[in-house]
């Protein structure tokens, strides 16, 4: 099976040709803003971190800024830094150059002022969009893809339609020699013990029930005060509303979306994946922080199912939105692509289901826009912090 | 999925059905089943050539209690537990947040 994807100088397969502008700390965010607005189609990444930082919660900064720049879905790379930042635009240019990507950066300190940044920066990215433009798509095998495995929004569709049909999609593309992500370690509370069956190796399984009681232990800390007594339940007002009454439930309905592939890798947030297959991220269970270590670790495409619904996207991958829920379907049709709800009718099952879902996938991945893709929809980008210092 | 049949009470000018409901069992070990249509009180369903009236309405994708359940009991879906019982509950009751809770990511009762 192919795609029509990009292929990348570092060897990798992007299913979208981006010209990317990447602030290496907030603080340049408005210069990078007004640079990528004046060249056309071009993405820009503001986020809320890159300084006064330090130790494992700078070094995943830095990594998923990294990662995500050298990501195959971008073509080119414009960096802008304010100078005196502690994740330097120095380290993030060499670390991309390294990839053989088309990258230059502009700092703010250096030209001498913001005006005079996004000038020169405007600059910079006109002939990096010289580039950038001349990709043209060519067959790629469907091993090469990734996809990330995302939910949210959930109600008790999610774990009867949706994500087990994502789950067969998930099985279809690792039985093709392709890979597929899960992450989000609050979503697992209840459900370590079938999924460590399914590890490959003992080590494996090892470092995912570590993941598991790290974050469990973190959160029986921050609730364990009676102030917070109202505000310690793991899952949302929607997801009751929804049908789903407790967080070991959630989790037994999200395992689902991971099909029945054996999990061949356990990776830190934002972590390049090192294993083909099935494998495990360990990330908050929040969409946008998961699903953006989900594109750093190298998903071009995200599988993303909601039974309340939806309308987010990410700014340099298509997000699938999959619904179990005909009655979310009818109401948000301009946000949703595929209706899993039909398999709570009868019209199809979990396995058609899945195969439709995969055929969709290698659409988008060939050019088919998902809708989150056509509406503009970019709130997915959020890098979390390992260290906080509010108490 | 069973054949919904529909009778019509009249109470005032409302005309209220009591239907026959679609209900789906995950694994058969659960001792909860989900609903699967919007339900009202005395909506009922078959399972296992038992009739099973609902205590109460009951929102699509919510859960109904298969059996009577004392405190502590433990509430199965998805073939696993998924929490237990806060309080007595009786069969063709709404199993919710309401009524049962797992302390799983949060500090027990014991704990503090």
């Amino acid at each position: 099976m192919k795609f029509m994807g990009y292929r990348r100088s570092d060897g990798s397969a992007g299913v979208r040709n981006y010209l990317a502008v990447i602030p290496s700390v907030f603080c340049a965010n408005k210069v990078a803003e007004q640079i990528a607005l004046s060249i056309k189609d071009a993405v820009c990444l503001t986020h809320s971190v890159g300084c006064s930082q330090v130790g494992e919660d700078l070094e995943q900064t830095a990594r998923t800024l990294k990662n995500l720049a050298t990501h195959p879905n971008i073509g080119g790379v414009l960096i802008v830094g304010l100078g005196c930042e502690r994740f330097t635009p120095a380290e993030f240019y060499q670390a991309v150059k390294a990839t053989g990507k088309e990258v230059a950066s502009v700092v703010i300190q250096e030209e001498g002022d913001s005006l005079k940044a996004v000038a020169a920066g405007i600059e910079k990215l006109y002939k990096l969009e010289g580039v950038v433009s001349n990709y043209r798509r060519e067959e790629i095998d469907i091993s090469e893809l990734i996809i990330g495995l995302e939910c949210g929004g959930t109600d008790a569709s999610s774990g009867i339609a949706a994500n087990p049909a994502i789950g067969r999609t998930s099985d279809l593309l690792v039985e093709a020699g392709g890979s597929s992500i899960f992450s989000e370690t609050t979503e697992l509370l209840g459900a370590e013990h079938i999924l460590v069956r399914r590890c490959s190796t003992e080590e494996i399984s090892e470092k995912l029930l570590f993941s598991i009681k790290r974050t469990e232990g973190e959160l029986a800390r921050s609730t364990a005060s009676d102030k917070y007594q109202h505000r310690s339940a793991l899952i949302s007002t929607g997801n009751f509303a929804g049908g789903v009454s407790t967080v070991v439930e959630k989790a037994l309905g999200n395992i689902h979306k991971t099909g029945t592939a054996p999990i061949n890798g356990v990776i830190k947030f934002a972590e390049k994946l090192k294993a083909k297959g099935l494998n495990f991220m360990d990330t908050p269970g929040q969409d946008g922080e998961s699903t953006t270590g989900l594109v750093a670790g190298g998903a071009q495409i995200v599988l993303f199912t909601t039974g309340r619904g939806t309308p987010t996207g990410f700014p340099i991958a298509p997000v699938i939105k999959i619904t179990g829920n005909n009655e979310t379907y009818q109401k948000m049709q301009f946000n949703l692509d595929i209706n899993a709800g039909k398999i709570i009718s009868g019209i199809e099952n979990i396995n058609t289901m899945g195969e439709i879902i995969f055929d969709f996938v290698q659409q988008v991945a060939s050019g088919r826009e998902s809708k989150a893709e056509i509406l503009g929809h970019d709130e997915l980008f959020n890098i979390p912090r390992v260290l906080n210092y509010c108490s | 999925m069973t054949q919904v049949k529909v009778q019509s009470l009249n109470i005032g000018k409302r005309v209220i059905k009591i239907k026959e409901i679609n209900i789906l069992q995950i694994s058969e070990k659960d001792n909860v089943v989900v609903i699967l249509s919007e339900a009202i009180a005395d909506d009922y369903f078959y399972f296992k050539d038992e009739k099973y009236n609902l205590k109460e309405a009951i929102p699509f994708g919510h859960k109904v209690a298969l059996a009577d359940f004392a405190v502590d009991d433990k509430i199965i879906k998805y073939g696993e537990i998924i929490g237990i019982a806060k309080e007595n509950i009786s069969r063709g009751s709404w199993i919710h947040n309401h009524n049962i809770i797992s302390d799983r990511g949060r500090m027990k009762a014991g704990d503090k």
